[in-house]
């Protein structure tokens, strides 16, 4: 592989969203979107009842650490968190398949995660401390690269089809208000059902 | 149907290279006057039922659209840069790679350009250090087929809504979509500015239409294929008329990499991988390229031969060169009340106010302003800079504000500039899994930026609308987005907006 052939890396997600500001046409930002290593075409070959059972990737420790931080990303509480939508099941099998290229470099991330926890809190792991202790600590870690992959793959776990294994019975959608449904008829809101129709403009504009 | 399927060692009259808008039509008007049509499409054929509500698959594993590890791209900004292939999913050339092309998955904003957009040279006189220049053609030449367009392919809107409106010999076939929240709020806050907000012009079916049904307003339309049919896309309308002739035939998962010429000069066919990477040849008579600004260029600039150096078509040496940005500016805001605005399409209300260019703006470049749905949920969730909340309870209130927020984008002109190029790094003939490259520059300041964010007010109080997160801020840094307009439009050498 030549240099050309190598993909940069130096883009931090964080710079190019505040370049890009707030052109927030989706397709845009998906096809901008540097977080996202090159992903293999393994969705469709995913079973479609991903019962929680075992982790591919991930220890069940590492699974439990992963899983407190997808809690401290969108908590639970009235509605539905990250852990009610089996976000951590999501983060295993994503990079387990579709992101498996990411794995490496977020093995080795969440690795420096809990070393530097460790230096904090030597006895306890991450996901065993209450959940102020962990607020506090992620202040402190939410601009590496490891929080944020965790944090991307977390909102996909929670949003994306429930077949990916994680917005586990809708719960996600059910956060956001998105109803999934595949026809809906007007009105579609509060400001279109008031709407009076279209008034034409007067000829001297023309 | 009764579509054709042609040899290899068959001499059909015309080979087309690419699917889209432009291949649609051209394999239609072809096939429909009795030549012979073999249309290449390097990405599948799908069907309504093929498609599906899945914002991972189609945002984020490339679902339809080209594919960084089957088919890589490098980028650079600079001449003095070494191009790299660009981290992830990201490519400066994207575009969708089905049966249809980019009218697949494209938002189907549909309107006509302006007089101004074909001699705006003329009017503004010249731009140093740009390729600014008038069309061949004008406004009138053109209307009517616009009008033969809309008709044919299904556009629905209000006619003589918009007084900045070029003149038009016949109203649209189809009355507008029904108007959204965002819609309403636009018209809304622009009325009281003395703007012209008005229904947009789509190409998707508001009622039946030369045997589609009508949208349900499921929503997923921009990035996604109809699962109605109702999207007015190559796909369900140009495509199947040209192979119900018994004419033409539509090869899908082949990709032309070549353009033969005999030592006359002339075609002779064009030679491409089937899906296994076999290489064949097609024998044709003609061979018409319509594969997007980015793939055509290097069709042309890979089928070089001893008559043709430079390859083909490129005496001027200008083939690739001038590529087009696609810039925006936009707005998001958040309301009272819930919008909702996953339901229906994109978009049911734009304005062309500031279409023109304006030298008092101390910018080149106008164009037009659309209400518009916020992104799907995972991209609402993901959008980040300025002051936003990225994780914790207050992430988690902008995750439930989703049903109250709408965005609208402002859908810029750009310079032709010499610099914006794509080239191939090696002479060698290009294989599917083989980079290209795409050069862009950075220096587009003078390109126009329009705002939308002012217009986004709250009807009652006629505030500004609470969180217009990161707006105005909007410059499409990354590079050329051909034939992935955001506005859909696929014809991807007109000026980007």
């Amino acid at each position: 592989m030549d240099s050309s052939d190598r993909p940069e890396s130096g883009n931090s997600r964080r710079s190019f969203l505040l370049s890009s500001g707030g052109w927030l046409t989706g397709a845009w930002i998906a096809s901008q979107w540097p977080a996202i290593a090159a992903a293999a075409h393994h969705a469709e070959a995913m079973p479609a009842d991903l019962s929680p059972t075992h982790f591919q990737l991930l220890t069940t420790t590492d699974a439990a650490d992963v899983e407190a931080i997808c809690a401290q990303i969108v908590p639970s509480g009235a509605t539905p968190g990250a852990r009610e939508a089996h976000a951590v099941y999501f983060v295993d099998k994503s990079l387990s398949t579709y992101f498996a290229s990411m794995a490496p470099d977020y093995r080795l991330g969440l690795t420096e995660f809990q070393t530097k926890f460790r230096a904090v809190e030597p006895v306890k792991a991450f996901a065993a401390v209450d959940a102020s202790s962990q607020e506090a600590f992620l202040k402190t870690a939410d601009r590496t690269p490891f929080f944020e992959t965790t944090r991307f793959l977390t909102v996909l776990g929670m949003f994306s089809s429930p077949k990916y294994g994680g917005n586990y019975q809708g719960s996600g959608w059910k956060l956001m208000g998105f109803v999934d449904q595949h026809a809906f008829a007007p009105p579609f809101g509060y400001y279109d059902a008031q709407y009076q129709g279209f008034v034409p403009y007067s000829q001297e504009h023309a | 149907m009764n579509a054709r399927k042609f040899k290899n060692d068959e001499i059909v009259d015309f080979a087309v290279v690419g699917s889209g808008a432009a291949g649609g039509v051209i394999a239609r008007e072809l096939s429909q006057a009795g030549f012979t049509v073999l249309v290449f499409e390097q990405g599948p054929r799908w069907t309504a039922a093929d498609f599906e509500h899945d914002e991972l698959k189609y945002f984020f594993l490339n679902g339809i659209t080209n594919d960084p590890q089957h088919s890589p791209q490098t980028f650079r900004k600079l001449p003095s840069e070494t191009a790299r292939r660009p981290f992830g999913s990201f490519l400066p050339a994207t575009y969708a790679r089905i049966v249809g092309g980019s009218s697949t998955h494209y938002t189907a904003n549909f309107w006509r350009f302006h007089e101004i957009d074909f001699n705006e040279r003329s009017v503004l006189g010249s731009i140093p250090g740009t390729g600014f220049a008038d069309w061949p053609i004008t406004y009138q030449e053109l209307e009517p087929y616009y009008t033969k367009v809309e008709w044919e392919v299904g556009v629905s809107g209000l006619a003589y809504a918009s007084p900045f409106d070029p003149p038009r010999t016949k109203p649209y076939p189809m009355p507008p979509l029904p108007v959204k929240s965002s819609g309403v709020l636009l018209e809304l806050g622009a009325r009281k500015l003395g703007l012209h907000p008005f229904p947009a012009p789509m190409a998707i079916a508001s009622q039946a239409y030369r045997g589609r049904g009508p949208c349900v307003h499921c929503g997923f339309c921009m990035g996604f294929g109809c699962e109605a049919r109702a999207k007015s896309s190559a796909l369900y309308t140009s495509i199947p008329e040209a192979e119900a002739t018994g004419q033409c035939e539509i090869r899908a998962l082949s990709y032309v990499f070549r353009v033969e010429t005999n030592a006359q000069g002339r075609t002779t066919g064009v030679h491409y991988f089937d899906v296994d990477k076999r290489p064949h040849f097609q024998r044709a008579k003609a061979v018409v390229l319509s594969a997007n600004g980015a793939e055509t260029a290097r069709l042309l600039l890979n089928s070089t031969s001893n008559r043709f150096p430079d390859g083909l078509a490129n005496s001027s040496g200008l083939v690739g060169k001038y590529l087009m940005f696609n810039q925006g500016s936009g707005a998001q805001g958040v309301f009272e009340h819930n919008l909702n605005e996953y339901k229906s399409v994109q978009v049911t209300r734009i304005l062309h106010d500031f279409y023109d260019s304006d030298p008092k703006r101390g910018f080149y470049g106008g164009g037009g302003i659309d209400a518009r749905i916020n992104p799907q949920p995972a991209l609402w969730a993901l959008a980040s800079g300025g002051d936003l909340p990225e994780w914790g309870a207050a992430f988690k209130a902008r995750l439930e504000a989703f049903p109250r927020a709408m965005a609208s984008t402002g859908h810029c002109t750009s310079l032709p500039m010499a610099e914006n190029s794509r080239s191939e790094l090696e002479g060698r003939m290009g294989h599917p899994g083989h980079p290209r490259h795409v050069q862009g520059s950075s220096r587009r300041s003078r390109d126009g930026k329009i705002s939308a964010g002012s217009i986004l007010r709250n009807p009652r109080s006629g505030r500004r609308a609470e969180d217009l997160a990161g707006c105005n801020r909007g410059e499409h840094r990354g590079g050329p987005f051909v034939g992935y307009g955001s506005n859909g439009k696929s014809s991807d050498q007109l000026r980007g907006r």
